[in-house]
């Protein structure tokens, strides 16, 4: 790897209220990279997400997201870039309903008012093993289907980064399973960059990287784990 | 976009119904409000003694001020008359084929049992107006007189007729004209009209008849060009405007009632609206903040609420306007009954009213969508998405500072009555209810979280672990329950405030008539008032003490608001002050009765205030029919309420004939020989006089309600669907608390806890809210801050409110208690 850098976050803080949910965290993340998120409840992992996504604001220090700084960007031009430049997978209640299969996937390209590419579309649903769903609603689909779904989505627009939070948290183990290796093909194979954050030590050693928060900072970090590895560390850090 | 609006619509039609039932009703009542409001600037009924005139010039139809190069108008309920000097210049006109002088006068036509049935007098060259033909007889001579088929007499009889202020004399019945007259007619020569109507050099309408070939509308505006603004000149349906004065009075009250109904309408729609969109954004948050996530901007999510809106809005706009036309039927008809319009009062019907009603739900919806778009967007994306069920616990500082401010301003308004006398105080402190009712709902989640801590100890005891739950729910959700109780409270203090306004006022009147009134009995006759020469014959009685002629009218006064001219209306009565002080005590502060005569005017302390009229002030007044009069104030009275805002000298108003006379006799007296001779006169005691004051008020109380219920049916609706909303919204709450081993009989009695705390804190906040301005009002018209309101009515609007919070609970709750819990979690969207 080494390559450039997809996302760069300085001295990131933020409180709610008077709760600090991140105190000063600084992280990179390059090009290509598959990083996983870890970390007691409370950690502040989600937060980190959320903010290096924009769907948070931090109350000080910066992001960078392909040399866009996130944090200098209005609403409109959060929004765009979240349509445009980022893609999202949610632990459930990702779709919407009223939607089928295909409307679901094309959402991010309606709202940006770009045309759907058929083709493109047709390869992504394939990609994810959906080809023959397009047409279903959501309600239709199991819980793995559905998060295929989202991923589609997620991958529509090309995205720079794709940012799941626990997108097997709702998931039984096989279907998990499933979908873990499909993000991690989408890495190996696409070079797509991925981060996200679990508390799953098995979902972590899917990623190149796993960096672990501990009280709002980073906490040390593990590179190519194995859930072994990551259990273990996890158990130091909820002991502390 | 909009496939994509539609399709998400489409989904979600249970969270717009209540939208949809919102703007449906919103659109019905507008279109029926639009339509009472079109009928009312309409003619109403059909002129009949002017159908075959091509134009009529009659006297103003409105008071018209101007001060500081602005002007404002007021329209006249009293008939006004023009100098018979005009009838040349008309009649010089080019294209004036005939100008033929109209005067009516009070007939009485006394009939053998001793009825005294009332027509309109006129003179037979009025007859081409028409034009009437005669059924049978011929032109009416000296001592003769024409009448209309209703009147059953035929040519040779003989009638006793009193015209005008002559006394009763017989007539012969020359002739019987053709026709189906809305008033009783009887047809004099023209010298002995002109004798009876009293007024040489005046006239009431001249009627023309234009030359073949002139366009009635070209004539009219020659006509308006020769003879100025100063008189009305009216062609085609708008005839009927200078026939009849029950009509012009209708009209006039059609427009308030209308207008007034659809300000409120509008301000309550918009309320209710953006209470129903934010339930359904409340809703939607998860789909909302998942756009959002995925890209969609604040632009986006705002159109699509606004887009979604407008197609609501203009299915249910256009909908509602079909039962808005039935609506205005059966409001006219309600009307009618109550006597507010004339029974062959006709509703104007057009597309005006339903385009309007359709345009302004669209503008309501566009407002309230704005509203909410704001709300929905405020919390950032990531906020909606991870904290979904949980709401945030504090209010912004915004709101709480405008809910403050609200309130102060408020409880200031309703406040004025203390330290204000007016009319305007009065207003002012019924609008400080208002604003204090939007101020609690503004404040509503912390007021809830008060309100429920206060009654939880309650709730736990009667209902156990279910009102444990209730409690710790209202707590947990205090903007729910705020959204919940508000349209509650805005129903019931509603209600209370449009109820005991009119009740208080008419207490007040009450308690003035009973401390004022001195006479013993009062005189009163038909529809045309009292016999000419009842005053003078009852003062020769023996053992009448005091009798005081009186007749009611309205007055108005141009006064100056903010350098712009404001023009009110009173009612006075004008009386003959000799002889007052024995028959009525208007509780004089200042000055003295003794002084009125011509010239002088006496007002109450409501109208001084209002009109800062002191001792020896001078007063821009104009008579009913628009005359200007420019008193002194030579008295300040405390009893307005009871007795009229201002008393007149009964010299200046030129009626020929009195409503009444108030005597004070002694028992011996005997005023039955009275009622003898003069057949139509009505001698009531002390009893009946009372009894006659309190139907006139339940009349007018009827009259009042009838718009109010139109209103309060809407709340209430909004009441239903509000609670509907968030009870079938927790369908899930209710399937996690069985699959944690609550029955549904336990989730049912948490409900019950949770539907008598909505319903307490709703009475408690919905009664205390117009309680200030009432008491109040009732401060500054009595002295004693009491307000009234009939317990039977307290508790039907309290009762009403309180049954139907308890069932858009209850039953909501029961259906969605059949969905067995594992279903209800799974088929979560």
């Amino acid at each position: 790897m080494g390559a450039a850098l997809a996302v760069r976050v300085e001295e990131l803080h933020k409180t709610y209220g008077k709760v600090a949910a991140l105190t000063g965290v600084t992280l990179e993340i390059a090009d290509g990279e598959f990083v996983a998120m870890m970390g007691p409840s409370g950690s502040g992992k989600s937060t980190l997400l959320h903010c290096a996504a924009g769907l948070d604001t931090p109350s000080s220090g910066r992001v960078l997201l392909g040399g866009v700084e996130v944090t200098a960007l209005d609403e409109p031009g959060l929004a765009a870039l979240r349509r445009e430049r980022i893609g999202f997978v949610f632990q459930a209640y990702n779709l919407l309903q009223a939607l089928d299969v295909a409307d679901n996937i094309t959402l991010p390209l309606r709202l940006a008012e770009r045309p759907v590419d058929e083709a493109k579309l047709m390869a992504i649903a394939a990609r994810v093993g959906l080809d023959s769903r397009l047409g279903h609603r959501p309600a239709e689909l199991s819980g793995g289907q559905q998060q295929r779904v989202a991923l589609a989505r997620a991958l529509i627009t090309d995205p720079e980064v794709v940012f799941a939070d626990e997108p097997t948290g709702a998931l039984d183990t096989r279907t998990a399973r499933e979908v873990l290796t499909l993000l991690r093909e989408l890495v190996d194979e696409a070079g797509q960059t991925l981060v996200m954050v679990t508390h799953d030590p098995v979902a972590a050693s899917y990623a190149h990287r796993v960096v672990f928060l501990a009280d709002g900072h980073l906490a040390g970090e593990a590179l190519r784990p194995t859930p072994e590895q990551v259990a273990e560390r996890m158990t130091q850090l909820g002991a502390s | 976009m909009t496939d994509l609006i539609w399709r998400l619509l489409k989904a979600d039609k249970a969270g717009l119904a209540g939208a949809f039932a919102a703007l449906f009703a919103a659109s019905a009542l507008l279109s029926a409000c639009g339509l009472i409001l079109q009928s009312g600037l309409g003619a109403g009924v059909s002129a009949e003694r002017y159908a075959a005139a091509d134009v009529v010039v009659s006297g103003p139809d409105s008071v018209r001020v101007t001060i500081g190069g602005k002007s404002k108008t007021k329209p006249l309920t009293e008939p006004t008359t023009l100098p018979s000097s005009l009838l040349k210049r008309v009649a010089a006109v080019p294209g004036v084929r005939a100008a033929i002088p109209d005067r009516g006068f009070p007939v009485d036509l006394i009939t053998d049992d001793g009825g005294s049935p009332a027509a309109t007098g006129h003179g037979w060259s009025t007859a081409s107006l028409a034009p009437f033909t005669l059924a049978a007889g011929h032109a009416p001579g000296p001592g003769e007189v024409v009448l209309d088929v209703a009147a059953g007499l035929r040519p040779g009889d003989r009638v006793t007729v009193v015209a005008g202020t002559a006394a009763p004399t017989a007539y012969r019945v020359a002739g019987i004209v053709r026709g189906d007259l809305r008033r009783p007619l009887a047809l004099f020569q023209d010298a002995e009209a002109t004798r009876l109507y009293g007024k040489p050099q005046e006239l009431d309408a001249i009627g023309v008849l234009a030359r073949p070939g002139t366009d009635s509308e070209e004539l009219a505006e020659r006509l308006k060009e020769a003879l100025g603004d100063s008189v009305t000149v009216s062609t085609g349906e708008a005839r009927s405007r200078a026939e009849f004065g029950d009509v012009r009075q209708a009209r006039s009250d059609l427009q308030e009632m209308a207008a007034s109904l659809i300000g409120g309408v509008v301000v309550i729609a918009g309320l209710v609206l953006t209470g129903a969109l934010s339930l359904t954004a409340h809703r939607r948050r998860r789909q909302i903040a998942l756009l959002r996530a995925v890209g969609a901007s604040s632009r986006h999510i705002t159109r699509m609420i606004a887009a979604e809106t407008a197609a609501v809005a203009l299915l249910a706009g256009l909908l509602g306007c079909l039962p808005g036309g039935l609506l205005a039927a059966l409001l006219l008809n309600a009307l009618r009954l109550v006597g507010l319009a004339p029974d062959d009062f006709a509703i104007s019907v057009g597309p005006i009213p339903a385009l309007a009603a359709v345009g302004a739900c669209l503008l309501i919806s566009q407002a309230a969508a704005w509203a909410v778009s704001r709300r929905v967007l405020r919390p950032l994306p990531a906020q909606a998405l991870t904290e979904v069920s949980v709401e945030p616990p504090r209010l912004s500082p915004a709101r709480i500072t405008s809910g403050v401010l609200l309130l102060i301003i408020g409880i200031g308004a309703s406040s004025a009555p203390a330290w204000w006398s007016s009319v305007f105080a009065v207003a002012i402190a019924a609008s400080g209810g208002l604003i204090m009712i939007i101020a609690l709902s503004v404040l509503g989640p912390p007021i809830m979280r008060l309100g429920t801590r206060m009654l939880a100890g309650r709730l736990r005891r009667t209902y156990g672990a279910a009102g444990h739950l209730a409690t710790a729910n209202s707590l947990a959700n205090s903007r729910r329950l705020a959204g919940t109780v508000s349209p509650m409270i805005l129903a019931i203090g509603f209600a209370l405030l449009q109820l005991g306004l009119p009740a208080t006022t008419a207490s007040a009147a009450q308690r003035d008539l009973e401390a004022g009134t001195l006479a013993t009995h009062t005189l009163t006759g038909g529809e045309w008032g009292l016999p000419p020469g009842v005053s003078g014959d009852v003062r020769k009685l023996p053992g009448v003490r005091a009798a005081t002629p009186v007749v009611r009218t309205r007055v108005y006064a141009a006064i100056s608001l903010l350098d712009s001219p404001e023009v009110l209306d009173y009612q006075a009565q004008a009386v003959d002050p000799a002889g007052l002080s024995g028959t009525a005590d208007l509780g004089v502060e200042a000055g003295s009765l003794a002084g009125l005569r011509p010239g002088t005017v006496a007002i109450s302390r409501a109208a001084a205030g209002t009109l800062s009229a002191k001792i020896g002030s001078m007063l821009h007044l104009y008579l009913g029919d628009g005359t200007p009069y420019q008193p002194e104030v030579v008295a300040i009275y405390s009893r307005g309420s009871g007795f009229g805002d201002l008393t007149l000298p009964r010299a200046v108003v030129p009626r020929s004939r009195d409503d009444a006379v108030l005597v004070r006799a002694d028992p011996s007296a005997d005023l039955g020989a009275l009622a003898r001779a003069h057949p139509g006169l009505v001698v009531s005691d002390g009893a009946a006089m009372r009894a006659a004051q309190e139907e006139g008020e339940a009349a007018a109380m009827l009259g009042g309600l009838i718009p109010l219920l139109l209103v309060f049916g809407y709340l209430a609706m909004s009441v239903a669907n509000a609670l509907i909303l968030a009870v079938t919204e927790r369908t899930r709450e209710f399937a996690l608390l069985r699959l944690a081993g609550g029955s549904r009989g336990q989730v049912m009695r948490m409900l019950r806890a949770e539907s008598v705390l909505i319903v307490t804190l709703a009475v408690i906040i919905g009664t205390a809210a117009p309680l200030l301005p009432l008491a109040m009002i009732a401060y500054g018209l009595v002295g004693l801050p009491l307000p009234a309101i009939q317990p039977v009515t307290y508790l039907a609007v309290v009762g009403a409110t309180s049954a139907l919070g308890v069932l858009s609970v209850l039953v909501p709750a029961r259906i969605a208690l059949r969905t067995r819990p594992i279903q209800a979690l799974s088929g979560h969207a």
